[in-house]
Order: C-alpha cells, then sequence, then structure tokens
C-alpha cells in the first residue's frame, strides 16, 4: 500500500512538473514569436536609424556652406558655392529632411534649444534669433535649432 | 498574454535609461525624442514652463538656460531629505520630480513593449540610506510603478557581466559618469553580494574633461589668432560640442581634427579653427582629472580592509571609462584587466532588467540556455571535416542535411563523427563512427543519405544516417561531446587560429584532388556517352587530358593537379560543344553533360561539382 501511495505522490510531483515546464514551453514560444515580431520591426527601424545618424552628422557641412557662401567675395565662386549648396539640400530633402523655422515664433522645447534670453520690447519667449539651424528628418527633430529668445520689458505680458 | 515584464530603470543623477529583456537579452528601450549625444540615455531633468507645462528629459534640458527657476536637475542628489522644490508658487519633493523621470521612462516603455508596464527595478547608489531607498521606492509608486527591488548600481553593472552566476570574488566597480564618481568594493558569494566599503567625488566626471579640452582648444586659438572665443556664446557653443565629439573620437582613433571654419571674424575677414588634437594631449589635459580619482580609490580598499591584489574581477561604468586612459589608469592600479563586452553606459539599466526577469520569473534554471563549445561535424571524402552544427550554436538543436557516395557502386558509408575547428577531419577529436550498410548499388553522387545531428538540452548528441533511397537508418549517441573543460575548448578554438593558414592550404589541396577526381569520372562519362558524335581527335586529347591528370593525381603536387585539371575541363567543354554543333537538335542527355562541366569548371576547388544536390562525399568505406 505504502508503495501505492508513494507512485501516488511520485505521479502528482511529476504531471505537476510537466505541466509546468508545458507553461514554460509555452510562454518561450511566444516570447520567440514576439521577439521575431520585434526583429523584423526593429529592422526597419534600424535602416531608418542608420540614414539618421549620417544625415546628422552631415548637417554640419550645411553649416559650414551657410557660414562660407557670404563671406565669399568674388561673384562667379559664390555661384558656383550656392549651387553645390542648393544640391546638397535638394538630395538630403529627398531623404525627408527639412529646416525648423524659428525666429518670430514662440519657442518651443520640444524644437528649439534656448542659449540665451535678450531684454527687448518683443513679447516673451518669441524666437528673436536663430543661432544654429535645426533639423527634423520626416517630423522628428533630428537636432533643435539654437536660438536666443526674449524677455518683454514691460511687465503687460500679452498681445 | 504572456507574463508581464518588468522592466529596469537607471535613475542617474545626470542622465537615466530603461531596459528591458527581449527574447532572452537585455535591451535598452530607446528614449521617445530619439538618440542624444550620450547615446541612448536622457539627461534627468524636469521643467515646468510659466504657461504651467510639464517638460522631461531632452526638451527641458533645451529650454533650463532660459527658465533656471523653473528647470530641476540632479534631483537624486535630494532624494530622501526634507528638501522642497518651490516651482511657479507650487511645491514639489524629490520624490515627485523623480516621478516625472520614471513616468515618462513608463511611456517610453510602453510604446517599446506595446503593452502595459507597472513593474520596475530601480538601481540606487550603493550607499543610499533607508531613507533615500524609501524615497526612491515612492517615486515609483507615483508614477505608476509597483517598485518590486531596488538593487544597487555596482551589483546590476556586475549582473551584465553575468557575475551573478556562482563562483566567490572580490569586484571593484568604478563608476565615471557625467558629473560623478563611485568606487564600490563589493563581494560574491553565495549567490548574494554584499557590499564591503564605497566612496567617491561628487563632483568628478566627463563634464569635468569636456570642460578642459574646451579651455585647451580656446587657448589654442588665442594664441593662433590674438581672439578670445570665450565672449561669443554661440563660439562656445560649437567649440564645446566639439570638444564632445574630440574626445569620444578619441577613443577609437589616435589622432583627431577638430574643424571649425567661420568660427568667428574680424575686419580683415573670417577666421577658422582648424586644430589637431592627439590622444596623447588629450591624455595630458585630463590627468589632472583623472588624478583626482586616485583618493577615493584608495579609501574604498582601505575602508574594506583589502589591497588591490584581493579584488578578482574590475568592472568599469559610465561613459568616460570607454577612455583609453581612465581604463589603463584602473587596470595599472589594480593590476588586473577590467571586465570587457557589455556597454559601460548601458550596463547598470541592462543589469536591472536581467534582475526584473529573474524576479518575474522568466528567467529560471531551465531557461538558461548553453551553447555548443566547438563545432561539431564529420568526415567527407579527402578527410575533409565538413561542419554540420557550429560553435557557440544555442542548444536544444538540430540539423539535418544530404551526402552522397564518393565511389561508383558503393554500399556503405562511414560516418565518422569529428568535434573541433579545424578543417582536416585528422586534425579534431573523433567521438565516433559507425556504418551505413545496404545502400542499393548505384554510380557515385546518386544516393542520398541524410545525416542528422540532434543535441538534446543536455548537450546529449544523437547521430543518424537516413538513406532516402530504402528508408534504412543508423544511430549513434554521444554523451561525452560537451564533456571537454573550459581549458580544453579554449585549446582546441585557439589551435584552429594558429594553425588556420596551414588547415587551409591542406583543405585547398584536398578539395583540388576531389574537384580533379571528380572531373575525370565525369569526363571518362561524357567519353562513353558522346562515343561516335565527336571526332577522333578530340578523343584523343580527351584520353591524353584524362592520363595526364591521373597521373598527376598519383603525385601530391596541388599546383600541377590543378593546372592538368583546367587543361581537361577545357577539352571536356569542347567535347561537349562539338556535340552540340553535330546534332542540330541536341537531345537533353548531352545537354546536360555540357553544362556539367562547364559547373564542374565553376567548383573547382571549392568542392566536387555536379548536379546532384550533393554537398560533399563520403569517404569510401574500406571493408574491415
Amino acid at each position: 500500500m505504502e508503495t501505492i501511495e508513494q507512485l501516488k505522490k511520485e505521479l502528482e510531483e511529476q504531471t505537476r512538473l510537466a505541466e509546468e515546464r508545458l507553461n514554460q514551453l509555452k510562454y518561450l514560444q511566444a516570447d520567440f514569436d514576439n521577439y521575431r515580431k520585434w526583429q523584423a520591426k526593429e529592422k526597419d527601424g534600424i535602416i531608418a536609424l542608420a540614414n539618421e545618424r549620417l544625415i546628422h552628422d552631415l548637417l554640419v557641412i550645411l553649416d559650414d556652406f551657410e557660414r562660407a557662401l557670404p563671406a565669399i567675395e568674388q561673384e562667379k565662386n559664390k555661384e558656383g558655392m550656392q549651387m553645390l549648396y542648393k544640391k546638397l539640400i535638394k538630395i538630403l530633402a529627398e531623404y525627408g529632411l527639412e529646416p525648423i523655422e524659428c525666429v518670430g515664433k514662440k519657442f518651443d522645447p520640444n524644437f528649439h534649444e534656448a542659449l540665451c534670453r535678450e531684454r527687448c520690447g518683443e513679447k516673451t519667449d518669441t524666437v528673436l534669433e536663430d543661432l544654429g539651424k535645426g533639423y527634423r528628418l520626416k517630423s522628428r527633430v533630428i537636432r533643435p535649432s539654437k536660438v536666443k529668445i526674449a524677455e518683454q520689458i514691460s511687465e503687460e505680458r500679452g498681445d | 498574454m504572456g507574463k508581464e515584464k518588468i522592466i529596469g530603470i537607471d535613475l542617474g543623477t545626470s542622465n537615466s535609461e530603461a531596459s528591458v529583456m527581449v527574447g532572452g537579452k537585455p535591451t535598452i528601450i530607446p528614449s521617445a525624442e530619439g538618440a542624444t549625444v550620450a547615446g541612448k540615455m536622457f539627461p534627468s531633468y524636469v521643467a515646468f514652463t510659466a504657461d504651467g507645462q510639464l517638460l522631461v528629459g531632452e526638451p527641458a534640458r533645451r529650454q533650463a538656460v532660459t527658465n533656471p527657476d523653473g528647470t530641476v536637475t540632479a534631483a537624486k542628489r535630494k532624494m530622501g531629505t526634507p528638501h522642497v522644490y518651490k516651482i511657479y508658487n507650487k511645491e514639489y519633493t524629490p520624490q515627485q520630480i523623480s516621478a516625472y523621470i520614471l513616468q515618462k521612462i513608463k511611456r517610453d516603455a510602453e510604446a517599446f513593449l506595446g503593452e502595459p508596464v507597472t513593474k520596475a527595478v530601480i538601481t540606487v547608489p550603493a550607499y543610499f540610506n533607508d531613507n533615500q531607498r524609501t524615497a526612491t521606492k515612492d517615486a515609483g509608486k507615483i508614477a505608476g510603478l509597483d517598485v518590486v527591488r531596488l538593487v544597487n548600481e555596482p551589483t546590476a553593472a556586475s549582473m551584465a557581466y553575468g557575475l551573478d552566476r556562482g563562483g566567490e570574488y572580490k569586484i571593484l566597480v568604478f563608476d565615471l559618469g557625467g558629473g560623478t564618481l563611485d568606487v564600490t568594493i563589493m563581494e560574491f558569494g553565495g549567490g548574494t553580494f554584499t557590499v564591503l566599503a564605497t566612496s567617491g567625488d561628487t563632483q568628478l566626471g566627463g563634464t569635468d574633461m569636456d570642460n578642459a579640452i574646451y579651455e585647451w582648444i580656446a587657448s589654442e586659438f588665442k594664441k593662433m589668432e590674438g581672439i578670445d572665443i570665450r565672449t561669443d556664446k554661440m563660439a562656445i557653443n560649437r567649440v564645446k560640442e566639439a570638444a564632445e565629439k574630440a574626445k569620444i573620437e578619441l577613443s577609437t582613433v589616435l589622432e583627431t581634427e577638430i574643424n571649425l571654419p567661420y568660427v568667428s571674424a574680424t575686419q580683415a575677414g573670417p577666421k577658422h579653427l582648424s586644430l589637431k588634437l592627439s590622444r596623447s594631449k588629450l591624455e595630458q589635459l585630463v590627468e589632472p582629472i583623472i588624478k583626482r580619482c586616485i583618493t577615493p580609490f584608495e579609501t574604498a580598499l582601505r575602508d574594506a580592509k583589502l589591497t588591490k591584489d584581493d579584488i578578482q574581477k574590475v568592472i568599469l561604468v559610465g561613459g568616460p571609462t570607454r577612455m583609453p586612459i581612465v581604463q589603463k589608469f584602473i587596470e595599472d592600479h589594480v593590476g588586473r584587466k577590467m571586465e570587457r563586452g557589455i556597454d559601460p553606459m548601458e550596463c547598470v539599466a541592462m543589469g536591472a532588467a536581467i534582475q526584473g526577469a529573474i524576479l518575474g520569473g522568466e528567467i529560471t534554471d531551465m531557461v538558461l540556455l548553453d551553447v555548443t563549445p566547438l563545432t561539431l561535424g564529420l568526415e567527407t571524402l579527402g578527410g575533409v571535416r565538413t561542419a554540420l552544427i557550429d560553435r557557440n550554436t544555442t542548444i536544444p538543436t538540430k540539423k539535418s542535411q544530404i551526402f552522397s557516395t564518393a565511389a561508383d557502386m558503393q554500399t556503405s558509408v562511414t560516418i565518422h563523427v569529428l568535434q573541433g575547428e579545424r578543417p582536416m577531419a585528422a586534425d579534431n577529436v573523433s567521438l565516433g563512427q559507425f556504418n551505413l550498410v545496404g545502400l542499393p548499388p548505384a554510380p557515385r553522387g546518386v544516393p542520398q543519405v541524410e545525416v542528422t545531428f540532434d543535441i538534446d538540452a543536455s548537450g546529449i548528441l544523437n547521430v543518424s544516417a537516413k538513406d532516402l533511397g530504402t528508408g534504412k537508418v543508423q544511430k549513434m549517441t554521444i554523451t561525452a561531446s560537451t564533456k571537454l573543460s573550459d581549458s580544453d575548448v579554449k585549446k582546441m578554438v585557439s589551435e584552429a587560429e594558429q594553425y588556420g593558414e596551414q588547415d587551409k592550404a591542406k583543405k585547398e589541396s584536398v578539395e583540388v584532388r576531389n574537384s580533379a577526381d571528380s572531373l575525370v569520372y565525369m569526363a571518362e562519362k561524357t567519353r562513353a556517352d558522346l562515343a561516335g558524335k565527336i571526332g577522333a581527335d578530340l578523343v584523343d586529347r580527351l584520353n591524353a587530358a584524362i592520363t595526364s591528370v591521373k597521373a598527376a593525381l598519383e603525385g601530391s603536387d596541388t599546383a600541377k593537379i590543378k593546372t592538368e585539371t583546367e587543361k581537361l575541363q577545357k577539352v571536356v567543354g569542347e567535347a561537349g560543344s562539338a556535340a552540340y554543333q553535330q546534332q542540330a537538335a541536341p537531345g537533353q542527355a548531352e545537354q546536360e553533360a555540357a553544362q556539367s562541366a562547364g559547373g564542374a569548371q565553376g567548383s573547382a576547388g571549392s568542392g566536387p561539382g555536379g548536379e546532384n544536390v550533393v554537398d560533399a562525399d563520403f569517404k569510401v568505406h574500406d571493408e574491415k
């Protein structure tokens, strides 16, 4: 009788263990399936991100062009440089790059980074100057505009 | 569906990030605003704007300069104190501020996982007292997160490196962040980490290094151009960014160029900044900062009543520890190499995610997967090792491949199971062999034998060979396959590297022989098939070429075999096209013969060709 009891117990234990393992297997399978789906999504993300990085690193060239252009004195050279610049912008625009508008708008930290504030007649938080052009890539900010913002001198705020 | 994921959060003084187990691996949760200079981390900033908007992370940092009263940074330093932030007439505790950061992480995690997240493991510095720990838990509660456990940051980092899987050792964790240094000495044993001592400097970090580089650039520029860029807000910003970028670059290259065209202008025109910065110059610049690390390091050792020789594991945490000079400093001071392989900026969050997975039951003993330490394969024609299961394949696993015979009318094949990394069978460890007999007599390459390697979860290898023609099966079980000691495995892998070139040459020579052999077979077949369809002159040349290849095969001059094979190939090709020209509409058989001759040419040197699905041929089994 005792052995039957013991076997019964053992069977119970084994059944419990089997169920537990089956359960673990199911979770693992589900996890794997989810992982596969996630991987596919991640792959698209990586491709987008790879472009984003490259384009982000190219932004300094756009900056350099913008600084160089006003400094060129010879008209012919200036024209040529202008053409190069436009061509580069056009290519990047095809990949979804667009500059962030800022001067005259209300400061928005989602798009702009404030470097300094100036007391003036303008309404507080208005962007006064674009100190470093910001860019969006397919509606995602890849570099915020660096801006100077206003602080109204008079106490009264409003329109 | 499934168990709820428990995320791991590194709630830092200057930066924060979170991680979660995905497919058994800790993965960093991307911040909604995208990557910043600091990688996937986001700044631990919280801000309230004058018009009542709440900002967290990057956007909060962007407006900090112009809204100092509404911006809170480093709230972690005030955790557990009665400090109250008064912002626009409202009061906030440090817990509440931290909760805003945790809420953002929760949102990002939910977007990333596509499911609700309510549970988290949060890391805290080892020196945090009860008050500080309770405050951290409360911050989680406010953010709607059930903090299932707080883990010490150095413990989390150690877990990311897998130091929680047995053994006993003393660990030094050197955590140099953006603005703080924490040195922790811990002991691991019996499954738990015990903190022995902590020390640090709350005002020391990567930002100090950036400033040192910035000052150097500014003074160099002043020397060269006579202009102080430190008065130009815009120039300052560009130079600071360039300084940080140069610092990061110099961790992987020895010299970098700082190029800032049109950085300034005078009456005489625009001024450009172009400077070369070498790693040794950088190291000279940051040396005073690194020297400041010595005191906390020594204090921690002294407090733990240990000497540097007691330390068995060194773990580096934080972005600046990627710098070779920082690594060298530590390794020199401890006299021991650091642990490698995990991003020092991500290891704390990753360790927290691993802890979360353990608590959530995601990781159990059963799920801890093992890998095969060495490649498993079998011997094929010419003593070549053909791999079936590559080393580092996660087990359990099962792989099948179809092989064929190497000689006409061969009725048995030998399956010789091998373990090792070398391309020639004889250089690997033999695990055993067996024969599959009773194959129906057929020309070489025709029989199809499916060989299956099946390793179960406990590392037992089952090998079976099945003749797809007759359905005959022969099996063998090998239990010792993964029983090699770690040092054996290391030795075998390093031997494979050491003999790599030599082995390659040997294997290539066998491949050349194999392909010569199979071409002779094919040429003889072609000669028989085309008998009477091609000119006598061509038949003579074919015979001559076959004889020369055979003669070459008697010797051991691989180059000669190769040239003779190529010659024969040409003649076989000629014979094929001659047969075409003879017949306006060539039969299917000839066409195939011509194609396989061409095919053999294409695969010369890479293994025996042929139109079958033959991947490799078995060595002819000699009847014993």
